[in-house]
Order: structure tokens, then C-alpha cells, then sequence
């Protein structure tokens, strides 16, 4: 895993086409010496032309080689494709009875549900063969929950559809039994106030499915069904859309099918859509226009019968439609009563400009309601001056408008329409995209303008004033956009993220993360995202239950809208992994970050930054399973990835830098580890400023290397301070307070002030019981620390409990080989020692001492600490003799992994020394007793116990 | 003695991480003939479709025509009935080729997919089932070279799209891709001699 091989990537293909060509058009004879003066230095790209002349040559000798298919072959392959008979046929889970339509692009049957027991009519849309299938089910796929969460009285559900066993594509829809609207109006000779009402249900409607970012496309009367029970049921919602256009992230369907001209409806057609340009929920508004038009005068504003599609196309662009009141045949009391408002609400949905149509079908809806309470309407007739620039205007769009124009006319004689199914392209979606990326710019700029001096009064804006405003801002002045609003606020929440603000991301976040379900539904990619920046900031304020919750649901959900093998499935995985690793569930962790290093090595390539970070989780669970020196191994590939994608002085590195140095501390290189955390904590207090949880964390790393470094002052004026940082910023319950609290009453305790340092274990204790778990291998090293203070004052029954919890949870987490585990066992040693247990003690200090030889490389510090106790207590049993192999490997060990001013060694030399004595080497053991004490006295004072033990062992030579 | 505690196993620190935006690139419209792909995709199929009906029921090399006379024949069709105004006949062109493409690699796609299905096999009287069976193969391992071509090549790829699958020549390819009648016979021997070799090393050659 720690090889990331780069791919090599070929001689340039340009420089090959170029030569190539060059060569060919010399004589065979001259073409060596030409590529010998041509390709000198490269022999990739000479082997490459070289071989592609030998195949030019073979190709030519072989005769003809791509000369042209043969039709009569072409066809005999597509005639291996019978029409199925329809009725009875199973397509998923339904049973076609019968066919109710057909166009372009399929057949519409009349199917039945004929699983699960229950009756459902429904109507199924298969696609015909031809179609892009593939790009059509991923497209349904990933649109299936938005269109599955349009629930609206008056919108036909989509309710189901896959692949046949054919290879078709099918839609199951509701099946509604109805009419068009201008029929049945016209059948149930509906009065004006009738028809209106209906009308207005229908832009209800239609403002539905805008809200939830779904345009239509495509209303027409023969979309807009009535039941015989005067239930209004608009069709085919979104359906459009699953047709055509390129499917992000799918480069062939991208190249083949960039974009396109909306085959469509010509007698329903919006202008922009005649003219190739975006479709927008404008479009359905104008088309809505259209209808109410029918509706009230019978009859539509351009075109009788017979009138060819160009007539039509060019009359939606050109053509003032006559107000309705002045329509052909609407009989003189009608048209009383449209003429002045209403034909002032139709002119308005129809007008030319899209911007210049109602701003919504709610707005609308209101202006219906307005007429029909008797109020004034919003709409106003155009003043004759607008008209007449609209009249220049239109002459000045020129060639270029008329060409579109053609290209369109193509579009829409080709693409038959399918029980009013016209193929939309992705364009919809595309131009609500780019709409909302421009508004957001718009926005931020706007925003950012108010740290220009002259606004802000010469005062500089700090960073966190800028999102808080921001962050009001888009709750108040978007509310209208709700896509905008949840994109927006997502950015604002992880802002507040990286300024390490965490309160106020989490409700932001939060905040991002209800609108997006309200725009989209509960199931959209927007919503995962923000559910996966909602699990970083719960893991970041140190409540993991919550984070490893929510990122389960993020990655479940991107799991129903990816592929099993897309980058985000693989960045929620990571995501989840990193949490559980955290939350020391080690076991599955794995597999997970695994997995998703693997995807993104693959489809992000071996240097992207999101490899990067996949390099890094997967060292931390390394790292957390024991295996340090792999562990810095990956966090020093990480590292220097790091580095070459982000610069030298980026919080990225500094993550990184700080993840090795913990690694390092963990195999015993104590300098590379100090080396590593000064560097990440340069760039982090350059970069995020002094007030950060991540420099706090990264304070806590240094002083705990200071404190195994035996810097004991240093060290615990470092805890201090990462301490207050930590409960400054991070409150009273993040996991991170309790480790420090660990770490300063070790190091108290290391000091010998155990009044000081007692409660500080208790305060950790309950902290994490309350934050981490109580099955948190985090509450066990506290426990286990604690454990030592009590042996450390005499205190070994107390400590016996303690250790014993301890280990329970470290063989459940990590395992009976683990180091830690075999830390803790050190610990009972020690206890048991001290209560006199010395057979006992000897035991397990040697089953201690097997298993961290096993765990982990030699030299190393707790080791050295495994073989001084059970010098000791060979000392104690009066084996001497015995007592001294291990004291000299302990001291030999210390030298090479600790300092030499380490209180550490003082006391070895001093034990050693002690053991010497008693053997009768008094020289050797002189010198050795005094340098111990020595040392101790200069590392720990006069008073500590352990000083004051070797000036007792002293005291005894003769 | 017990251990330290280390600050935070593994340092897994949570980072922050901005989205990257993905945002779906647009071509202008009205470059090369992709526009028009969709649009023709079902037209060239169903034609496609009726000539093997006609086959079937009699008129079997009564005419047998070339793809030139495909794309040609669908094109005076469509500006008989004054649906493609004639300025875009170069567009309709290099999309025609692309449809003509996707068609029979979908065929291909799904003839072998029924295969492998292990479907009922007609009878085969007089040797179409074994030629279509060559044809798909053909076509199925040309993709998957052409795919591999347009990588790196992806001119070259496009000039053979359409001259091979749209049967258009070089002055009709030059037109529906903008490029210089000179390039496309640079485009077409190189892209040749490249997919002659990577189809040596596999299966059979196109014919």
C-alpha cells in the first residue's frame, strides 16, 4: 500500500500525429534518417512512430481495413430485435394490459401491479430501442428522489423504473384517468369563474414542483388531466429531464451529447425554446399563459389549423399574440369580461422575454385570485413606448437568431412527442445551476464589499464579522431561492468550521441542511453533503455518538445516489471511518478506509488531494491497531503529497505534519516527533491564528513529547496552555479537554504533586465516561494513568480495580497483543510489586515485557520502563544476579531513545547501581548511584521520592 | 509505570473541506454535429429498422447500399421535407455519423448481452446468424479501440467516426469537424494504422 505508482504518460500525442504525418509523406527510404534528425534523445517517441508506420504498411499490404460498413450487415443486426407482444408482458413488477399510446420516443401501456398483493393501474413509458439507455437509467437514478418527492394532490407520481430484461428503460407512472383541461371545460361547459379556479389550482401545482427546482418543460392541456371527478392532475412532472443531456461525471455521454435543441411541442413552445436557449421555470409560465389563453377564448393566440411548425416557431417569436378579449370568435359579453385584466394576466405570462413574464406561477396564481376576488390585478399592459423598442429590437438579433432558429425546427420535427413526453435536455438543470453559482458570486462579492474601507469606515472586518453577516444576510434576503440559501449557508458552516467555531457552524449547518430537504427532498446529493459537514463539526466539538450517526446517514444515502464506486460514496466512507477510528472501532473502520483510498487512487488519480487524505485515515487506523512505524510511514507519504499539492504553509499539512509527529512519538523518535509538531504548529498559528482548537490540539501533541522528552517544565506550562485554549473554545465536554487534564495530572504526577494531580484524573474520568464511552480505550489510558498515581503513593489496592477495567477494554478494542495492552499490564506488575506480590509481579512483568517485544520495535521507552521494574523486583527477591541483564538493557535502551538529562535515566542508573552493590561491584556501582541521584536531583529536586529513594541507595554503600 | 497518554490516537483531526463545485460545461450551440445527435439517434435507428424489415420480407439485395447511401439518403429525406435548411448539411453530417455509431454499438451491446443471456438462437438457414455474430463482435471490439484512440487522439477518433461509421469522405468529414481537407487525411492514416495495430493484437479487423 505505501507504493503509489505514477502513471507513465507516453510520448505527447501531438508530437506523435505531427511526426507521423511528416514521415509518410517521404519516401520510405528517406524516413529513417528524417526520425533519426527528428526524434534524437526520445526513444519513446521514436519506438511509437516507429511501430505505428510498421502498422501503416501491414494495414496497406492487408487491403482494405475500415473502408465502410456494410448496410445489409448493419441492418441484419438490428432485426434480431422482434417487437414483443405487449400484453401480458412483465416489465419490473408490473404486467402491461394494454397500450395506450406511442410517439417518438416509446409506448405508453396501461400496466397493473402483479406483486405484493395488491391491485395498482399504472402507466408505463418504455423507451424504444436506440435511446441512450445507460445514461437514461443513471439520469433516473440519481433523479428517482427528488421526482419520488414531489407529492403534491394535483402532480401524477412517478413511481418506480428500471431496465427491462431487453435492456429498455421503463418509467411506471400513476395512471390517471382523465381528460385535458380545455376539454373537459369545454364538455362540463365550465363558466369563466370555474375555468379560473382551475386554473389557479394548476399553477398551485406547477409552483410545487418549481419549488422543488423541477421544470416542467412541457404543459400542454393533453399533460393537464382532469378526472371525471374534477381532480386536476398534471403529468409527466420532471420526466422530461430523465430523456436527454449529459449526465455529470460521465465523460462518454458528455462528449456525445453535450447539448441540444428541445424537440417540442411547436404549439406550446416558449420562444427561448424555439430559439435554442435555456429553459427556466419562466418557460412553464408562459406555457401556463398558453393554456389559460384556450381556456378562456378557445382557441390559442398563434396559428390555425394546418400551420406548419416554421409558421408557429416564428409567430412565438414574433407575433403579438391579440389580447383574448380581441380573440377570433369570442362572443361580444365573453369578451366584456376579459378585456382590461385578464388580458392584461395572459399578456404578462406571454410575454416574449422570459424576466419579463410573472416572476413565479404563485405570482401568478395571486393575480387570478386578485380578479376573481374582485381586486385589482398586478398585471399592466405594455406602454406603447416599450413596444415600440421591443419592434427595433427584434430586428437587430439577425443571423445568428435565425440559424438557432432552423437547428430548432429540426429539433422538434424529429422528436415526436410521447403522450406529451418530449426529450428535455439536462439543460434545465445545467442553467439552474449556473444560475445559482452566479447568484451565489453575486452574493459573496457583495458581501465581501463590506470590507472595503469605505464601507466598513476605515475599521478592518475580521473574518468571523464577515460570515456572521453573511450568515444573517441569507437568512433574510434569500428566502425567496431556497436552493441558493442552502448552498450558501453550507459554505458559511464549514467557514465557521475552519475558523474553528464550532457552535455556530453546527446550527448553521443545521440550518443549510432543513432548507435543502424542504427545496429538494429528503434525499439529494445537497443534502448528503451537508449531513457529512454536519458529522465533521459533531466530531470536531467531540460528540462522536452524534457525528458517527449522522455520517452514517450521509454515506447511506450517497450509497442510494452514487455508484458504489464514485468519489462521494468513497468521501463519505472516509468520512464515517475517520469517526469510528476515533471512536476506536477499529474493525470496521478499516475495511471502510480502505475501500475508499482504493476508489480515489482510481478515479481521483494517485495525486489528488483527496487521495491524500485517504493516505492519512488510513495510517491513523494503522496507527491505532499498534503498527506505528507502518503508521509514519503513510503519514510521511502523506505529508510530502501534502506538500507538493498545497504548498508549504497550508492547515492541510499542518494536519498532516502533526499526524506523523504523533506516529513518530509513538515508535520512540521523539525528535522526529517534536520536529513535526513545531513545524505544524508554525503554520497553524500563521495560518489560523492563535485561537483554534487545532492549535490547542497541536500544543497538547508537543507537550506530551516535551513531558516523554522528561522537559517536565516546559512540558506542563504547554498542557496549561492548550488546556485553557481547549476550554475556551471547545466547552467543558469534548474529549480533547479530558485528554489534557490526562496528560497535566500525569505530569503532576510525574512531579510528585499528587494533591494537585488526583483530581484531574477524576475530573478526566468523568469526562470522558460522560463524552467518550465508557468502553473508550480514551477512558481506559486515563484510568490506567490514574492507576499509576496510586501505585506511585503507595496506594496499589485502589489501583488494582482500575487496571483491571482498563484492561478488559483494551483487549476488547485492541486486542491481547496490542501495546497498550501490554502497557497496562506493566501497570498491574507494578502494583502487584508494590503490595509485596513479588513472584506474581515477576510474571507479569515478563508477559509485559514478551508481548511489547512482540508489538513493537526495540529500543524503546516503555520497554526500558517493562525492564527497570522487573530488575526491581528481582532485587527485591534477592536474585541480584539475575536483576542485573535486565537493568543493563534498560539503561542501554534509555540512552538510545531518551535524552541524557532524562529523570528516567537517573533512575535506572541509580537501581542499576543498587543491584551492582549488592553483588560486590562497589566501583562500578558508586560512579552509577551517583550520577543517578544526580541527575535526579537536577530533574526532579531534591524533594521528590524518587529522589529521595536513590539518596537512601546511596546512603548504603559500604 | 503507566503511559502517556497520547494527545489523540492517530491525530485524526476532522478538516475542514470546501466542495468542489462541479459545474456541467456547455458547448456553444451549433459546433460540429453533436447538437443533433439525440435528435437523429431515433431517426437513424428506425431507418435502420425499416430496411432490415424490407430485407426480411424479400427485397434482400435488391439494393445494396453502403452507410454513404444511409446518411445521404436520410439527409435528401429530411431537406425534401425542408427540415434541415441546407447550410447544415456538414452538421447534420458529422452527427449522423455519431448516431450511426451509437446505434450499432448499442445493437452490438445488446445482441451480446442477449447471448450471454443465453436466449433462444433462431435457426440460422442461410448464415445470417453467424455473419451478425462476426458484425457484433467487430463492432464491439472497434468501440472499445476507438474509445481507447479518442484518449489520446480524440480528432482522430472523430474523423473516424465519420468516415468510417457516416461513410463521408474526406471534403464531407473536413466540413462537419472544421478542419482542412489535409488534416483529415493525416487524421484518418494515423488513426488507421493505430487501431489496425491495437485490433491485431486482439481480434479480427473490420473488413
Amino acid at each position: 500500500m505505501s507504493e503509489l505508482p505514477l502513471q507513465d504518460p507516453g510520448p505527447d500525442p501531438d508530437r506523435v500525429a505531427e511526426l507521423f504525418a511528416e514521415a509518410l509523406e517521404r519516401p520510405p527510404e528517406e524516413r529513417r534518417a528524417f526520425l533519426d534528425s527528428r526524434c534524437s534523445g526520445s526513444a519513446d517517441l521514436r519506438a511509437e512512430i516507429d511501430s505505428l508506420i510498421a502498422a501503416h504498411e501491414a494495414r496497406e499490404r492487408a487491403g482494405t481495413f475500415l473502408g465502410q460498413i456494410d448496410r445489409e450487415r448493419s441492418a441484419v443486426l438490428l432485426q434480431e430485435e422482434p417487437e414483443l407482444e405487449a400484453a401480458g408482458r412483465r416489465v419490473g413488477p408490473y404486467r402491461l394490459l394494454r397500450e395506450l399510446g406511442r410517439g417518438g420516443m416509446g409506448v405508453v401501456y396501461l400496466a397493473e401491479r402483479a406483486e405484493g398483493g395488491f391491485q395498482q393501474n399504472v402507466a408505463i413509458k418504455l423507451l424504444k430501442r436506440g435511446m441512450d439507455s445507460d445514461a437514461i437509467l443513471k439520469r433516473f437514478l440519481r433523479e428517482r428522489q427528488i421526482l419520488a418527492g414531489l407529492e403534491h394532490l394535483n402532480v401524477a407520481r412517478l413511481l418506480d423504473g428500471g431496465v427491462t430484461d431487453e435492456g429498455q428503460p421503463w418509467f411506471a407512472m400513476e395512471h390517471v384517468d382523465g381528460v385535458p383541461i380545455t376539454e373537459y371545460c369545454r364538455e362540463r361547459q365550465l363558466d369563466l369563474r370555474q375555468r379560473l379556479r382551475l386554473f389557479e389550482e394548476s399553477c398551485r401545482a406547477v409552483q410545487y414542483a418549481h419549488g422543488k427546482l423541477i421544470v416542467h418543460r412541457d404543459l400542454k392541456p393533453s399533460n393537464m388531466l382532469v378526472t371525471a371527478e374534477g381532480q386536476l392532475k398534471l403529468l409527466d412532472f420532471g420526466v422530461a429531464k430523465l430523456l436527454g443531456g449529459p449526465l455529470a461525471g460521465d465523460e462518454r455521454s458528455v462528449t456525445l451529447t453535450q447539448t441540444g435543441i428541445h424537440p417540442l411541442t411547436p404549439e406550446y413552445a416558449a420562444p427561448e425554446q424555439v430559439r435554442g436557449e435555456p429553459v427556466t421555470t419562466a418557460t412553464d409560465i408562459y406555457a401556463l399563459g398558453l393554456v389559460l389563453y384556450e381556456l378562456l377564448t378557445g382557441r390559442r393566440p398563434y396559428g390555425g389549423e394546418g400551420s406548419s411548425r416554421q409558421d408557429l416557431a416564428r409567430a412565438a417569436c414574433e407575433t403579438e399574440p391579440p389580447p383574448p378579449s380581441e380573440a377570433s370568435d369570442v362572443p361580444p359579453r365573453a369578451a366584456r369580461s376579459l378585456k382590461g385584466d385578464l388580458d392584461a394576466v395572459v399578456l404578462k405570462a406571454l410575454r416574449k422575454e422570459p424576466q419579463r413574464r410573472y416572476a413565479s406561477a404563485e405570482a401568478l396564481a395571486r393575480d387570478i385570485g386578485r380578479f376573481l376576488a374582485g381586486q385589482p390585478v398586478e398585471a399592466r399592459p405594455d406602454s406603447v413606448a416599450y413596444r415600440a423598442g421591443r419592434f427595433v429590437g427584434r430586428h437587430k438579433v439577425g443571423v445568428g437568431a435565425v440559424t438557432a432558429a432552423a437547428l430548432s425546427l429540426l429539433a422538434g420535427l424529429i422528436g415526436t412527442s410521447w403522450q406529451a413526453v418530449v426529450a428535455a435536455r439536462e439543460r434545465d438543470r445545467a442553467r439552474l445551476e449556473a444560475e445559482r453559482a452566479e447568484r451565489v458570486k453575486e452574493f459573496l462579492i457583495d458581501l465581501f464589499r463590506a470590507s472595503d474601507p469605505a464601507e466598513s469606515k476605515g475599521r478592518e472586518v475580521t473574518a468571523k464579522e464577515l460570515l456572521e453577516r453573511g450568515t444573517e444576510r441569507i437568512e433574510k434576503e434569500l428566502s425567496s431561492q431556497p436552493a441558493v440559501q442552502a448552498e450558501l449557508l453550507y459554505t458559511m458552516g464549514v467557514s465557521f468550521w475552519s475558523l474553528g467555531r464550532l457552535d455556530r457552524a453546527r446550527t448553521v449547518e443545521e440550518r443549510s441542511i432543513e432548507i435543502a430537504r424542504q427545496a429538494y427532498g429528503p434525499e439529494h446529493p445537497e443534502v448528503a453533503l451537508g449531513l457529512d459537514a454536519l458529522g465533521g463539526i459533531l466530531y470536531a466539538s467531540g460528540q462522536l455518538e452524534a457525528a458517527e450517526e449522522t455520517r452514517r446517514q450521509a454515506l447511506a444515502m450517497r450509497r442510494r445516489l452514487f455508484p458504489a464506486d464514485s468519489p462521494e460514496v468513497a468521501e463519505s466512507m472516509a468520512n464515517l471511518g475517520t469517526v469510528l477510528v476515533r471512536r476506536a472501532k477499529l474493525d470496521e473502520a478499516e475495511p471502510l478506509l480502505r475501500e475508499a483510498l482504493e476508489i480515489r487512487q482510481k478515479r481521483l488519480g494517485p495525486e489528488h488531494p483527496d487521495t491524500a487524505r485517504s493516505i492519512m485515515n488510513l495510517a491513523n487506523v494503522v496507527q491505532a491497531k499498534g503498527d506505528y512505524a507502518s503508521a509514519a510511514r503513510l503519514h510521511a507519504q502523506a505529508v510530502s503529497l501534502r506538500r507538493k499539492l498545497r504548498g508549504d504553509q497550508h492547515p492541510e499539512v499542518a494536519t498532516a505534519l502533526g499526524s506523523l509527529g504523533a506516529a513518530l512519538a509513538a515508535t520512540g523518535d521523539l525528535q522526529g516527533a517534536e520536529a513535526a509538531h513545531r513545524e505544524a504548529l508554525s503554520i497553524r498559528r500563521k495560518v489560523l491564528g492563535a485561537e483554534h482548537p487545532a492549535v490547542a490540539l497541536n500544543m497538547l501533541h508537543l507537550a506530551s513529547v516535551l513531558h516523554l522528552e522528561g522537559d517536565l517544565e516546559g512540558a506542563e506550562s504547554m498542557y496549561r496552555e492548550a488546556l485553557a485554549l481547549d476550554r475556551k473554545l471547545l466547552g467543558e465536554s469534548h474529549s480533547d479537554v479530558a485528554i489534557a487534564l490526562t496528560n497535566l495530572a500525569r505530569l503532576l504526577t510525574d512531579r510528585a504533586r499528587f494533591e494537585e494531580a488526583m483530581p484531574l484524573f477524576d475530573q478526566a474520568v468523568a469526562l470522558h465516561s460522560r463524552v467518550t464511552g465508557a468502553d473508550h480505550p480514551f477512558l481506559a489510558t486515563t484510568l490506567e494513568n490514574k492507576a499509576h498515581a496510586l501505585i506511585v503513593q503507595g496506594r496499589s489496592r485502589e489501583a488494582l480495580p482500575l487496571l483491571e477495567r482498563c484492561l478488559v477494554i483494551f483487549r476488547a478494542r485492541y486486542g491481547p497483543a496490542h501495546p497498550q495492552t501490554a502497557s497496562a499490564l506493566e501497570d498491574v506488575a507494578e502494583a502487584r510489586a508494590d503490595l509485596g506480590e513479588l513472584a506474581e509481579a515477576e510474571g507479569v512483568f515478563r508477559e509485559a515485557l514478551d508481548l511489547q517485544r512482540r508489538a513493537r520495535q526495540e529500543p524503546h521507552r516503555d520497554t526500558v520502563v517493562t525492564l527497570l521494574g522487573l530488575g526491581q523486583v528481582l532485587v527485591r527477591q534477592g536474585r541480584a544476579a539475575e536483576a542485573e541483564p535486565p537493568l543493563r538493557e534498560a539503561l542501554d535502551q534509555s540512552e538510545k531513545v531518551l535524552p541524557s538529562t532524562h529523570w528516567r535515566q537517573g533512575d535506572i542508573q541509580s537501581v542499576l547501581g543498587d543491584c551492582l552493590r549488592r553483588l560486590g561491584k562497589i566501583d562500578e556501582a558508586r560512579s552509577l548511584l551517583r550520577s543517578g541521584h544526580d541527575r535526579l536531583r537536577e530533574s526532579l529536586g531534591d524533594t521528590h521520592p524518587v529522589t529521595a529513594r536513590a539518596r537512601r541507595r546511596l546512603a548504603e554503600l559500604p | 509505570m503507566g503511559k502517556l497518554m497520547p494527545p489523540s490516537p492517530g491525530a485524526a483531526v476532522p478538516e475542514p473541506k470546501l466542495r468542489e463545485t462541479v459545474t456541467e460545461s456547455l458547448e456553444p450551440l451549433g459546433r460540429a454535429g453533436s447538437v443533433l445527435v439525440d435528435e437523429l439517434l431515433p431517426l437513424v435507428y428506425d431507418e435502420l429498422r425499416a430496411m432490415a424489415h424490407r430485407q426480411l420480407a424479400g427485397e434482400r439485395r435488391v439494393v445494396t447500399l453502403d452507410t454513404t447511401g444511409l446518411v445521404h439518403e436520410a439527409y435528401l429525406r429530411l431537406v425534401d421535407e425542408t427540415r434541415v435548411p441546407q447550410g447544415n448539411r456538414a452538421y447534420f453530417f458529422g452527427a449522423a455519423a455519431r448516431a450511426m455509431r451509437r446505434v450499432l454499438v448499442d445493437a452490438a451491446r445488446r445482441r451480446n448481452r442477449l447471448k450471454r443471456g443465453g436466449g433462444v438462437e433462431p435457426l440460422d438457414l442461410d448464415g445470417i446468424q453467424v455473419e451478425a455474430d462476426k458484425f457484433t463482435a467487430e463492432i464491439l471490439d472497434l468501440e472499445e479501440a476507438l474509445e481507447n484512440l479518442a484518449r489520446l487522439y480524440p480528432r482522430q477518433a472523430r474523423v473516424v467516426e465519420c468516415r468510417f461509421f457516416g461513410g463521408l469522405d474526406v471534403e464531407e468529414t473536413a466540413a462537419a469537424l472544421d478542419l482542412a481537407p489535409r488534416t483529415v487525411k493525416r487524421d484518418w492514416a494515423l488513426a488507421r494504422a493505430w487501431l489496425y495495430r491495437a485490433l491485431l493484437t486482439g481480434r479480427s479487423a473490420i473488413e
